[in-house]
């Protein structure tokens, strides 16, 4: 860091030069930020480089036992935790019923989980069902008669003509 | 880029600042480390051992899962890159960021939140149980932590005008001491989303290998020599940011406005006060508090939250 001042204090112009206008509230160089997260990947890169050429192959550890795809984490365990923190929002639904019981273990389950679509029921389908009521009463004077809708325009231009004659 | 536009004395600025907290960063880990254990009476590892630590993960042969790709190599990168990035957009010892033009508060937040995807999507990558669950964890948490985390930046860049972190460190600093009551929360609220981010005990815990327990470590438990290095790397990188962060925004005292020698000296030295002041805060919360079932965690956040809103709308008045 000190071997950088003095060739800052020899040209304090141009720190102020990158700085954003005074006043602005927020300014974003998107081009300026890649540049610096690019040479920061190709530090990583750098750093790591013996893990890029050296490395051994392994099983991914399983906690001792074998890994199979039933142990995978699914989308809906990743989504859990948000689900029960936002529980008062999402109402989640979940049934678990044993179809089949073998002598200890169930052996055929059905799950069933569902999500309360809040916000399509609050938020998104009051808008959707306004905006369509509203194309509905609109497709009246959609689907009329051409010569009718010259009038319009005529009418229109008369409006106009008039108006700018009476204002100017 | 043209050189009006991006001169090398800029470059220079930026690559010392990335260097000084890649530097000082271990050193962070190595003296909280050696505070928590003279809490418990125990002589703990050197001060120095975390860079021991790194320089040999740097040289171990990394074991790789047999079902990774590439998303499982690019996410340490990806992490390190983040974090190495976002520390060019803050102010340290002199009040202005070497990259300020690149962006403020919301550019620092998106990159952090980058880094975070890139490190969930690489746990999920191997397949393994505990790497989806430590991922999903980080990614819950990191989705409360962030609200907070957005209000006590924009309560400090509303009472400075600007969401540049650089101007806000400028405006702060020339206003003196006179501290808004407001600014008191959002420093509260951002010091609890710094223990979220840190992964520090109320929310996680960094020391633990209880493997149903953790959180970021379950995410990275994967990885191993240099991938890992930079992992630890890059979260140690974060921990200091975030402290700097919250030094630079809410207690500018000493922060150098001139390139003086003498002032940078002074400000350097109020800095590393003022982060050991902040590991200090961060070792008594470590060795006072349980760490928090993980359902309990959203209520911390929340509080974080609370704070965050609070000090917003006081702002207003």
């Amino acid at each position: 860091m000190i071997a950088a001042i003095p060739l800052l204090m020899s040209s304090r112009e141009s720190l102020s030069r990158i700085a954003p206008a005074p006043g602005a509230f927020d300014g974003l160089s998107l081009p300026l930020a890649a540049l610096a997260f690019a040479a920061a990947l190709g530090l990583a890169a750098v750093l790591a480089t013996r893990s890029a050429f050296a490395r051994r192959p392994a099983p991914t550890w399983g906690c001792g036992g074998e890994l199979t795809a039933e142990a995978e984490y699914t989308a809906t365990a990743f989504s859990k935790p948000l689900m029960l923190i936002f529980g008062a929002i999402y109402r989640p639904t979940r049934e678990v019923s044993t179809l089949e019981t073998a002598p200890y273990y169930a052996r055929e389950v059905r799950y069933r989980a569902e999500v309360e679509p809040t916000f399509e029921r609050f938020v998104y389908r009051p808008a959707t069902r306004g905006v369509l009521r509203l194309a509905e009463r609109m497709r009246v004077i959609q689907a009329g008669s051409l010569h009718a809708y010259l009038g319009y325009v005529m009418a229109l231009v008369l409006f106009l003509v008039v108006l700018l004659w009476w204002r100017g | 880029m043209s050189a009006s536009l991006f001169p090398l004395p800029v470059a220079l600025f930026a690559v010392a600042q990335a260097l000084g907290f890649l530097l000082l960063a271990p050193l962070l880990r190595g003296l909280i480390k050696k505070m928590k254990a003279a809490f418990q009476l125990r002589q703990g590892p050197r001060l120095l051992q975390p860079y021991s630590d790194l320089a040999k993960l740097l040289r171990k042969e990394p074991v790789r899962s047999t079902t990774a790709s590439w998303v499982f190599v690019a996410g340490p990168r990806v992490y390190f890159a983040s974090a190495i990035a976002a520390t060019t957009l803050l102010p340290t010892v002199f009040a202005a960021a070497p990259l300020e033009a690149a962006g403020g508060i919301l550019l620092l937040v998106g990159l952090l939140a980058l880094g975070r995807f890139a490190l969930a999507t690489a746990a999920l990558d191997t397949g393994s149980p505990f790497g989806g669950m430590g991922a999903s964890r980080e990614m819950t948490v990191g989705a409360l932590a962030e609200p907070a985390l957005m209000l006590a930046l924009f309560t400090a860049g509303l009472s400075a005008g600007s969401l540049n972190l650089g101007e806000l460190v400028r405006r702060t600093a020339e206003r003196g001491t006179s501290i808004h009551p407001g600014e008191i929360l959002a420093a509260a609220a951002l010091f609890i989303v710094l223990l979220a981010e840190a992964g520090r005990v109320p929310v996680d815990n960094p020391a633990t290998h209880l493997e149903l327990t953790m959180i970021h470590e379950a995410m990275v438990l994967e990885y191993s020599g240099a991938d890992l290095a930079l992992v630890e790397w890059a979260s140690a990188v974060k921990e200091l940011l975030f402290m700097t962060l919250l030094a630079g925004l809410f207690f500018p005292i000493g922060v150098a406005t001139s390139l003086a020698p003498q002032a940078l000296a002074i400000s350097a030295l109020a800095l590393l006060a003022k982060v050991f002041a902040l590991a200090l805060m961060v070792v008594l919360v470590e060795s006072t508090n349980a760490k928090l079932r993980f359902f309990r965690v959203p209520e911390l956040m929340a509080v974080a939250l609370g704070l965050g809103f609070l000090a917003l709308a006081m702002r207003f008045f």
